[in-house]
């Protein structure tokens, strides 16, 4: 199928339908993924996906639909869809397409599959969830996805993005007699199936943790100590900080306690934050952001200063301020010069969080959880596995209080992250 | 296009086989400030196929729906579970079920309001909020419309047709006490299309007034005191606590791989007053928020009775692990879009009322907490859990105090469970619920208040 003269057309139909401002992006998809079940390959699943997405913008007013249909009679039912529901839309001059670029078609990642090394890389992960890993227990999938997005409008934009990975997620839990565990998870997007996927996402670290987990104890009392967050749990607390105080949401309604600290110190001087999509060694990159313009990477901290928000091209028109050069993900923090030895040998008292299982910070940025798959730590050694442990603590003050980052990272596709180590939470059990 | 015959098909599915054609369809209209941030109309539907072999799965599907792509999910689904079935080590007999044939149609017979009038409703609720409450820092209106269509056929010749709207209205306010901002919410709305649930602004004017009164109270509000209290915990969290911390771990792919529930069957895990169950569609004769009759592996739907007076009598099944685990399938399979294989899913989940008045359980606690509203919930296969508490009050001597900033509860189900002393006489149910476990799907939760043991984060 002709996918750009699919686009001419429902451009042209918006622009007749009334449409001063329109804009579509269709996405053409594919997945081949193997799932696990009791260490063996339960499922082969194969499927696809069409996306067609239109924007519609009369006299100010938006609407928006996506389909997963792609005729020109399609089109035209959706059209009727759009034009129906901006007719009753407020006016708002925030809404609005992005600009005008040169083409460009971007390619990037995996784009032709190896199915066979899809299924020998599950089949070696079983074997050694049969020997090495016996008391653990949990499933796999292990997914190939490729994407071509097509995206057009009516500022002449139209740029094409190809893309593929493999994609690996594995949750997980120990059991021995009436002994059990919490569970665990980890994931990456991959380009290279060569390395085993006990190395991906710390699996096989997570796993070996997991055992040990068996022997957890309950923390008895109440401290304000340290915390190691491992690079698992980073990518949470990062999202959260952009949802509380970075993106749209927040810096619309004027909740952001950051709002007006671009160019402030806000964390740590050796905190440096990116979000570089662009970066060649992300599997799970972008080059074309949601709203339509082209991808760029960009620094959120540097060494403690806030450089820059997540704002889209709406919450920037809303807001007045500018736009950024992407709106998040891809996150990359720079590395400590620190061993995560060196990180646990310079904590009194604190805990190693592995997985954090709580709520999502309001607007203030205080945070309370069970510290899940964590280790306590005491004189510069990790004591014993936790279970019944709460952490609570403030986003903000967490970067403040960074007193190091290993040098070690780990890459998940999407996010390369490394251990860091921070003070001031509060740590209580039983 | 949804609702066709799909009986010439069935010769093609060889044993055992499913086809299914399926359309989500989503309406959302976002208010925020008086702001249209999200005015958004999309359909998500097309065919897929899954067929089993020697004990594995094969699964294909397409976006389009035509005859052509029907046989080519067929197809590719067959081809996927021959690969796997090459390499299986040990045959398993295909899977035999009755012949059943449902339909089930939950669409309003209302009149079907106009985009006009719809966004006309809103704006009345958002102009409604802004011009009586001007000293909010934000408030937040947002509607959001689901339809699930599904149309299934198994090999077996079992045919089910299900068509399930559901309405979620959500007013957020905003306030803030000395730069500390402070925010509570109300959900209204359940099963069925919005007609049936929204109708003028002054229908929930009262509504709103009592949530920014709530807000207000909250923004006044005092520090919960962290340890182990006495708490009655209401129909919204402890429907929570049935599903997240308790539901999930007898999910039998979840027991599989070790969940606490697996070494509890026949076991007293709660306290006597405690019945548990994950209702198929039905409650005393009443509909209740997510009514599935045949779920998506084509087994007819029969209630879970997982606890019963104290003890752990059933885990939750699809075909495979029912199979495995040699016991009955209550029909729990459900999957969310039509590309996805249906998982373990739950219903309708709640615990049973019992014959204590609200007012009788707030009496018999000296100090304590009484907590109506969770704002997020995270649990574990341990039975270990974490729920926010976002309006909650103190309870001094028998009486309702003040109100508390926002807290969280946590412990294992099962200790909290055996904890319970009374159980509200009063059942309420949610249709919000979206639950998540490689897919989403929504869910009802629901029940009495309970009186038990928690331990409160606090300061």
């Amino acid at each position: 199928m002709d996918y750009k003269k699919l686009l001419d057309y429902a451009i042209e139909e918006m622009k007749k339908a009334g449409g001063d401002k329109a804009q579509a992006t269709l996405t053409v998809s594919e997945k081949h993924e193997l799932n696990t079940e009791s260490k063996t390959v339960k499922l082969m699943r194969s499927t696809d996906e069409i996306h067609l997405s239109l924007k519609f913008i009369k006299e100010n007013r938006s609407a928006s639909t996506t389909i997963n249909k792609a005729t020109e009679k399609d089109i035209d039912e959706a059209i009727l869809k759009l034009v129906d529901l901006s007719k009753s839309a407020p006016m708002d001059e925030a809404n609005d397409i992005s600009d005008f670029a040169e083409f460009q078609a971007f390619k990037h990642g995996v784009l032709e599959p190896d199915m066979d090394a899809v299924y020998a890389a599950l089949e070696t992960l079983n074997h050694e969830l049969k020997t090495t890993f016996e008391k653990v227990s949990g499933d796999a999938v292990l997914s190939y996805d490729r994407s071509h997005k097509y995206l057009m409008n009516s500022n002449n934009l139209y740029l094409e993005e190809a893309k593929g990975s493999y994609n690996f997620m594995m949750m997980f839990a120990a059991k021995d007699g009436d002994k059990i565990t919490s569970f665990n998870y980890t994931g990456a997007s991959i380009l290279d199936l060569r390395q085993k996927l006990t190395e991906v996402g710390l699996l096989g670290d997570l796993m070996h943790q997991t055992i040990k987990e068996l022997e957890a104890q309950p923390f008895k009392g109440k401290f304000v100590g340290d915390v190691i967050i491992t690079p698992n749990c980073l990518d949470e607390f990062l999202n959260y900080i952009n949802s509380s105080a970075l993106s749209d949401g927040a810096l619309i309604t004027g909740s952001s306690k950051l709002k007006d600290k671009i160019g402030e110190k806000i964390a740590s001087p050796n905190f440096t934050w990116h979000s570089n999509p662009l970066c060649e060694d992300l599997a799970h990159g972008y080059r074309v952001t949601g709203d339509g313009f082209i991808a760029e990477d960009l620094t959120i901290v540097e060494n403690g200063v806030l450089k820059s928000f997540l704002l889209s091209q709406y919450g920037a028109n809303k807001t007045g301020k500018e736009r950024s050069k992407n709106y998040g993900g891809a996150y990359i923090v720079e590395p400590g010069e620190q061993s995560l030895e060196d990180l646990i040998g310079n904590v009194e008292k604190g805990i190693l969080l592995s997985r954090f299982s709580g709520g999502r910070p309001g607007p203030d940025g205080g945070f309370a959880g069970v510290a899940k798959n964590s280790f306590y730590i005491e004189n510069g050694k990790i004591q014993y596995p936790l279970s019944d442990t709460m952490i609570s603590g403030n986003l903000f003050e967490l970067i403040e209080n960074i007193k190091g980052i290993s040098n070690k990272r780990v890459n998940y596709g999407s996010s390369i992250l490394p251990w860091i180590h921070s003070t001031g939470t509060t740590i209580s059990g039983q | 296009m949804i609702k066709q015959d799909l009986s010439k098909y069935v010769s093609q599915l060889e044993k055992y086989s499913e086809l299914r054609v399926q359309e989500n369809r989503s309406f959302t209209m976002a208010y925020m400030n008086g702001n249209l941030v999200r005015n958004d109309k999309s359909a998500t539907g097309g065919v897929s196929a899954r067929v089993f072999k020697d004990g594995k799965w094969g699964f294909a599907s397409q976006a389009e729906i035509s005859e052509e792509t029907i046989n080519k999910v067929i197809e590719s689904a067959t081809k996927n579970a021959t690969f796997l079935a090459s390499k299986a080590e040990v045959s398993q007999a295909p899977f035999e079920s009755d012949k059943v044939e449902e339909s089930h149609d939950y669409s309003t017979n209302q009149r079907r309001w106009t985009q006009d009038e719809v966004t006309e409703y809103l704006k009345s609720v958002d102009d409604y909020i802004s011009s009586t409450y001007p000293d909010l820092v934000s408030r937040t209106v947002v509607l959001s419309c689901l339809e699930m269509e599904k149309n299934t056929i198994t090999s077996d010749g079992t045919k089910s047709y299900w068509l399930w709207p559901r309405t979620v209205f959500y007013v957020g306010m905003n306030t803030q006490n000395e730069g500390v901002p402070c925010e509570l919410g109300e959900v209204f709305g359940g099963r069925g299309h919005f007609e049936e649930h929204l109708t003028t602004v002054d229908d929930v004017k009262d509504k709103i007034d009592q949530l920014y009164a709530d807000l207000m109270k909250k923004n006044e509000g005092v520090d919960a005191i962290a340890g182990l209290h006495d708490v009655i915990l209401d129909a919204d969290l402890a429907g929570i606590l049935a599903h997240e911390a308790f539901g999930h771990t007898v999910e039998a792919d979840l027991v599989r791989n070790g969940s606490i529930a697996g070494d509890y069957l026949n076991k007293q895990v709660a306290s006597p007053l405690v019945s548990l169950i994950d209702f198929a569609h039905s409650y005393n004769d009443e509909l209740l928020p997510v009514p599935v009759h045949v779920d998506d592996e084509g087994v007819v739907c029969k209630d879970a009775v997982i606890i019963e007076n104290g003890i752990l009598k059933q885990f939750m099944h699809n075909r495979d692990s029912a199979f495995e685990f040699n016991h009955e399938n209550t029909g729990n399979a459900r999957a969310w879009e039509y590309k996805d294989e249906p998982l373990i899913r739950m219903r309708n989940t709640a615990i049973l009322p019992g014959e204590s008045s609200l007012e009788e359980m707030i009496a018999s606690i000296e100090d304590g907490y009484y907590f109506k509203k969770t704002s997020n919930g995270q649990a574990d296969t341990t039975g270990e859990f974490m729920f926010g508490v976002a309006e909650g009050y103190e309870i001094k001597n028998g009486k309702l105090g003040k109100a508390i900033k926002n807290t969280t509860i946590s412990g294992r189900a099962f200790e909290v469970l055996s904890s319970v002393t009374m159980v509200s006489n009063e059942m309420k149910w949610s249709a919000a619920g979206m639950c998540g476990k490689k897919q989403p799907i929504p869910v009802g939760m629901g029940g009495p208040a309970i009186k038990c043991k928690i331990n409160v984060g606090g300061k």
